[in-house]
């Protein structure tokens, strides 16, 4: 039999042997490595998936596949929350370490109204941070609802 | 596209895909396995497809995850990952050098070009041409990595045929 012709395109011939799989493992080995790359035989193959010759799987794929979805958007909104918190408590750390360093809080017997002043500013930021995570736990419903655009790191084709 | 639209994409596909990966791959579970990982790779790049060209996508994602596999089985069968690499890519290395300058020559020609498609092409440009892998790949447009992969079968190929002639590789 004769799997592709002179051109490198996958025959009928092969084309019908898929379908019945009636192809050893280097032959589908073959298929699979030039349907990688050719629009015109993955374009061919595609009219020949019919409804009539669609095979049952034998588990249920759906909750699987949405499952996994799941876990994985969890993962990343995780991920992504304790890096967020991680940076606003070195930044406020920074932040209030630093006032003392340049030297605007002072015990409060020398300046009090420096000091307070200070004060005031950590309380807003704390509250501001505070805010902010509230409104990232409030869009955690909908991020989950989002599919991401990043590419993640795992192989991939050329889809 | 959020969760339940993508969720309408697997349950319309599912059997489209199974079907794909079984007609590959020959195994059940295999094939569930790599239907899964194709939706899950389909759901993270789901927006590099149109709208209404989801079939011949999900297609090549499947067969893409079907050689996958089919690669891997393939080499546990016939050879180790060593061999593989430890194969020289390049036109003139010392295997083909040897047959060259010994007895077949023009036995090595015939047998190239009796090789058939997929590897016809590819041996032809590279064992006869000596133009490098990246070259093959830019002038049949085939992927780089499917091209290394031709010319490691077909010289697997060719020592067979020269074996059976007589000729020792």
């Amino acid at each position: 039999m004769k799997l592709f012709n002179e051109e490198g395109h996958i025959t009928d011939e092969g084309f019908e042997a898929l379908v019945k799989e009636n192809l050893d493992e280097m032959g589908r080995l073959e298929v699979s490595e030039h349907l990688d790359f050719c629009d015109q035989c993955v374009a061919r193959y595609s009219e020949l998936l019919t409804a009539d010759i669609m095979l049952e799987a034998p588990a249920e794929i759906v909750p699987v596949v949405v499952g996994k979805i799941r876990q994985r958007n969890r993962n990343i909104f995780l991920n992504r929350f304790m890096k967020v918190s991680v940076a606003a408590g070195l930044a406020i750390v920074i932040w209030v370490g630093g006032f003392y360093r340049i030297g605007i809080l002072k015990p409060l017997g020398e300046h009090p109204g420096k000091a307070a002043s200070a004060a005031r500013s950590v309380s807003d930021t704390l509250w501001n941070w505070s805010s902010g995570l509230d409104k990232l736990l409030s869009g955690f419903s909908s991020f989950l609802n989002t599919p991401p655009t990043e590419d993640t790191g795992d192989h991939d084709t050329k889809q | 596209m959020n969760n339940q639209e993508f969720e309408a994409i697997v349950r319309q596909y599912e059997k489209l895909v199974f079907t794909v990966c079984y007609q590959l791959v020959h195994d059940y579970g295999e094939a569930q396995n790599l239907t899964q990982e194709t939706f899950l790779s389909a759901y993270r790049h789901v927006d590099s497809c149109q709208k209404g060209e989801y079939k011949p996508w999900l297609i090549r994602i499947a067969s893409n995850k079907a050689k996958d596999f089919l690669k891997s089985a393939y080499h546990r069968k016939v050879d180790t990952v060593e061999d593989w690499e430890a194969l020289p890519m390049q036109p003139g290395g010392s295997a083909e050098q040897e047959i060259m300058t010994r007895e077949g020559a023009r036995l090595v020609m015939e047998a190239v070009l009796e090789l058939e498609e997929p590897y016809h092409k590819v041996a032809k440009l590279y064992f006869l041409e000596e133009r490098s892998v990246d070259e093959i790949a830019e002038i049949l447009g085939r992927p780089r990595k499917t091209v290394e992969t031709q010319v490691y079968r077909a010289r697997q190929k060719l020592q067979k045929m020269l074996m059976e002639r007589g000729i020792s590789v």
